[in-house]
Order: C-alpha cells, then sequence, then structure tokens
C-alpha cells in the first residue's frame, strides 16, 4: 500500500520540485531523495518517462543547455498549466491525508510518520 | 521539447566514453521505435544523467568502472527503460500490427476477388497485381519517412518487395550464347548480390549468437540437404532409366531455388540484431511471393473442377498463412517462444492446408493426386518450412528480443508512469 501510495504521487512530486525551479533529471532525482532522507527513492530511469509525459500533457516545457564544465543538460520548466495541475493536485493530496489522519485518529491509532 | 541536445558541440572527446555506457545506451535504443531527432534527444539525455552520477561516484572515492555499474545499476534495467520510453513515443502497438499487414489485407482482398467485384476483373486483376507493391513501397516509404531505418513493422513489406524485384531478373541457365548486353548484366547483378551475401554471412559468423561450430555446420547440412532431396525425389518417384543425369538435370534449379530462399535470410540477418525475431517477418513474407509465383496455389484446380470457392480459398490462404497471422502473432507476442512460434507455425499450418484443400478438390477428378504429387509438394513444403525454422532460431539467437521476458514485461508496466521504488528503499 505504501509502495502505491508513493507512485501516486510521483506526479505531483515531480512538478513540485520543479514549481521552485527549473530542473534537471539527474537534479530532481537527487534532491527528491535528499528532502525525502531516503524515503522516496527509485530507480531513475523510470523518472524519465514520468518527465516525458508531463512534457506531452504539456505540464512542463523543457531545454538543452550547454554547461561550461561536465554533459549538456535538459531542464524541465513548469508551465502554467502545470501549476493549475500542481496546486489541484497539493489540494486533493492535503485532503487525502487530513481525512485519513483524522479516520485513524478516531480509532485511537497513532499516526505513523514517515 | 525545445531545441535540439548541443552533444557534439560540447563533448571534447567522443572516444573516451566508456564501452559500457556505449552498450547500455544501446540496449535502451534497441527498444526505441522513434523518429532519430526524438532517439538522440533521449539518449542524450540518459547519457548526461549517467555521465553526471559517474562523476560524482568517483568523486566519492569510488574507481571508473565502479563508479558507472553503480551508476546504471540506479537507473535500471536498460530494456525495461527503453521500452517505457518507447510506448510513450512510439507508436502504439496497434498502429505497427495495422501497417505491419497492410500489405497481407490487400493481398487477401486481391485474391478474395474483392478489386475484380468492385472494379470489374481487368482493373481489379491488374491492380491486384501491381498494387501490392505500390502498398509496400507506401508503407516502406513511411517507415523510412518517420524513422530514417528501417521499422520492424516494415519487414513484411521489404520481403514481398525483395522477391518481386528478384523475379526481374534472370536465373542462371540463360542462353550464355546471347548477346554481351542481354548476359551480363544479370550475371553482374547476381555476383553483386553474393558478395553482399558473402559479406554479411561473415559478419553474421561473426556475431555470438552463431560463434558455435555444431550449430553453423548443422544449419548448413540441413539446407543442403533440402537442396538436395527436392529434386532426388521426382526422380525416384518417376522411375526415370537414367535417373543420374535427371537428378543432375534438376540439381542446379534446385539449388538456385534455395539460394532465392536463402537470401531474404541473408539480408534479413543485420536487422535482427535490432528486431529479433521481427525481422524474421521478412523472410516469411518474401516466401509468400515464391508461394504464389511457384506453387501458385490456385492453379489447375480450375481446370480440373468449377468450383470456384475452392479456389478462392486455397487463394486467400498464403496472404492469411504468411502475411497477416506471423506479424500480428509476432509484434503482440511478449515472449520469445510465443514469438518464434508465431513465425514457424502459421506458414506451417498454410503450407499443410493447401497441400489437403488441393489433394481434395483433386480427389475424383481427371488428375491423379498420387505419391508423386504428394512427395513434390511434401519436399518442396518442406524446403520453406526448414527455412521458417532456420530463420527463426537464427534470429532468436541474435535479436536483442530474444530477452523479453514475461515477468520484465509486466514489471515495465507496472513501473511505467510511475516511480517505481528501488530495492534497498527503506522500510517503513
Amino acid at each position: 500500500m505504501e509502495r502505491d501510495l508513493r507512485r501516486g504521487s510521483a506526479r505531483v512530486l515531480i512538478l513540485a520540485m520543479l514549481a521552485e525551479k527549473p530542473m534537471y533529471g539527474y537534479q530532481i532525482a537527487k534532491e527528491l531523495k535528499r528532502r525525502s532522507k531516503g524515503y522516496f527513492v527509485f530507480k531513475e530511469g523510470t523518472l524519465y518517462p514520468a518527465l516525458h509525459a508531463l512534457e506531452k500533457e504539456q505540464l512542463l516545457t523543457s531545454q538543452w543547455e550547454v554547461v561550461d564544465k561536465g554533459p549538456s543538460r535538459k531542464y524541465y520548466r513548469l508551465t502554467q498549466e502545470g501549476r493549475k495541475v500542481l496546486a489541484a493536485g497539493t489540494k486533493e493530496w492535503a485532503t487525502f491525508s487530513r481525512r485519513l489522519l483524522r479516520i485513524l485518529g478516531e480509532q485511537g491509532t497513532e499516526p505513523v510518520s514517515g | 521539447m525545445k531545441g535540439r541536445h548541443p552533444r557534439m558541440e560540447t563533448c571534447p572527446n567522443p572516444e573516451a566514453w566508456s564501452e559500457d555506457l556505449e552498450r547500455y545506451l544501446s540496449e535502451i535504443a534497441s527498444q526505441l521505435n522513434v523518429d532519430p531527432a526524438r532517439e538522440t534527444d533521449i539518449l542524450e539525455e540518459v547519457r548526461s544523467h549517467l555521465e553526471e552520477a559517474t562523476t560524482e561516484l568517483r568523486a566519492s572515492g569510488l574507481g571508473e568502472e565502479e563508479s558507472l555499474a553503480a551508476a546504471i545499476d540506479r537507473f535500471g534495467a536498460s530494456r525495461e527503460v527503453g521500452r517505457m520510453l518507447n510506448r510513450l513515443h512510439g507508436y502504439s502497438l496497434w498502429t505497427k500490427v495495422g501497417l505491419a499487414i497492410l500489405p497481407g489485407l490487400f493481398a487477401l482482398g486481391s485474391a478474395g476477388g474483392l478489386f475484380s467485384t468492385l472494379l470489374g476483373s481487368k482493373t481489379g486483376e491488374a491492380l491486384g497485381h501491381t498494387g501490392l507493391v505500390g502498398v509496400c513501397l507506401l508503407v516502406i516509404a513511411a517507415g523510412l519517412a518517420r524513422e530514417r531505418r528501417l521499422p520492424a513493422w516494415s519487414c513484411p513489406a521489404w520481403g514481398v518487395l525483395l522477391l518481386r524485384m528478384w523475379w526481374g531478373i534472370p536465373w542462371p541457365s540463360a542462353e550464355l550464347s546471347g548477346s554481351f548486353w542481354a548476359v551480363a548484366p544479370p550475371l553482374l547483378m547476381l555476383a553483386g548480390l553474393a558478395v553482399i551475401a558473402a559479406i554479411v554471412a561473415y559478419r553474421a559468423c561473426r556475431w555470438p549468437g552463431l560463434r558455435s561450430y555444431r550449430l553453423r555446420w548443422s544449419l548448413l547440412a540441413l539446407i543442403i540437404l533440402t537442396a538436395v532431396a527436392f529434386p532426388a525425389g521426382p526422380v525416384v518417384v518417376e522411375g526415370n532409366a537414367d535417373r543420374g543425369s535427371a537428378f543432375l538435370a534438376m540439381l542446379p534449379l534446385s539449388l538456385w531455388w534455395m539460394g532465392l530462399l536463402l537470401l531474404p535470410v541473408v539480408i534479413g540477418l543485420p536487422l535482427a540484431l535490432r528486431s529479433g525475431l521481427a525481422a524474421g517477418l521478412m523472410v516469411v513474407a518474401a516466401q509468400y511471393v515464391l508461394l504464389e509465383e511457384i506453387f501458385d496455389p490456385a492453379r489447375g484446380i480450375l481446370i480440373w473442377t468449377s468450383d470456384h470457392a475452392a479456389a478462392r480459398l486455397l487463394s486467400s490462404l498464403p496472404a492469411l498463412a504468411f502475411l497477416i497471422v506471423p506479424p500480428a502473432w509476432i509484434l503482440l507476442s511478449r515472449r520469445t517462444k510465443v514469438r518464434f512460434w508465431g513465425l514457424v507455425l502459421p506458414p506451417l499450418l498454410g503450407l499443410l492446408s493447401l497441400s489437403l484443400i488441393r489433394a481434395g478438390v483433386l480427389q475424383g477428378t481427371a488428375v491423379e493426386y498420387g505419391v508423386g504429387s504428394w512427395l513434390t509438394d511434401f519436399l518442396a513444403g518442406a524446403q520453406l518450412v526448414v527455412l521458417f525454422a532456420l530463420t527463426g532460431l537464427i534470429y532468436h539467437r541474435l535479436g536483442p528480443q530474444g530477452a523479453v521476458s514475461v515477468e520484465s514485461f509486466n514489471r515495465r508496466a507496472s513501473d511505467s508512469m510511475s516511480l517505481g521504488c528501488a530495492a534497498n528503499e527503506p522500510r517503513a
């Protein structure tokens, strides 16, 4: 179940990362791992189909940028449509977790912290 | 996607790229069936990711090879990543199947009398003869225009076209006493094809899948055996007094026929590295042309019986068994074993059905469908069957799609479009 929850949250997580600043794939993977303290660890190759799908839905745009040292990077940016979807997704997840915790609280179960 | 990757401008030393990295990228590429610009873009993005990950791991104290291995491990199985991306960017599976069976549908319409009914017998027949080549050219052009290389779904069209063109070349027993211009061009074309076939065969022998001497010699023995058996059968049955001379007279024709059968196999070999068993579709489609031109399943039936329905059925079977069922079967299958049978079984059943129907229709007519007819049909069919099996075996051993398994497909399906969890993820 926990696995399914993490999978279901992939879209909104990627959009949330990119809401702050444009990022490239490797950077997103690293940031996600760092901020979740290792909770969101995944095969990095699965990130790109997700990014490309979001780009296809026009929630992201991408642009190659040349870097002085090291390989060129493809940066992804959030579009206006992406911001709307992120806002809706954030609200949906907040409602979901709040209601879930309320039910768990009613049953006297201690919420499990991540 | 805005802008193209600037790889060529920024990479100072392409030769220094790791062989392992290139192999990994080519494995991803082998699963992609997308336009070249998209493929380059995808591969450069993966390369960029792996190069940066490797650099960081090296900085943390790992060796060069270990760093790359760790980065690749974190990235995931190349073929699964490739398939996920292909599912996102490539043609839908049903579009590919549709394009692959388009020549077959046309041939079926033609053999079933659809065009003659719609356009009148003269125009309909003319369209049936030339239209198939046109359809094949369209499918091939669509593949080349979109992907700038040979997609697996265009293999049946290539197979049909290959032997349709080949029929224009006179066979080697052409009168050598004719004028230079009548003799030289076909012989030069044959020599050219022989050189190409030799180069490709040499390269094929160097591929890992065919390094086994036992396999190579077994395949060669099988080919020679069927080539020799074809003229031997009728000679024995006919009870000719000078059996040796009769056999020797028929042998060149049989060898030429066998060479003709082998040609698409040899030409399909380089494709097999990329498309695996799907490249075998070229051979099956080419053999459909041979069957139509040489066996002509309905030929003779209408002389002895007025059963038009039987003739239509016989005429439709090859298109179904060679051009429609195998492409759909192979492209829709996920397991190599199932694909192999998709390549071999429908043509085999088609050939068998043709012989049985013909024998049944001719039963009780003026033609005696006796042992000689059965033997000739059997040996001719055996040559084709050997080629199907040979094709399946070679392409299975060489092709990257040979590694496809149900497990990996299921895993891919569940991981696609979501963040898959790593094996070492923390458990709550």
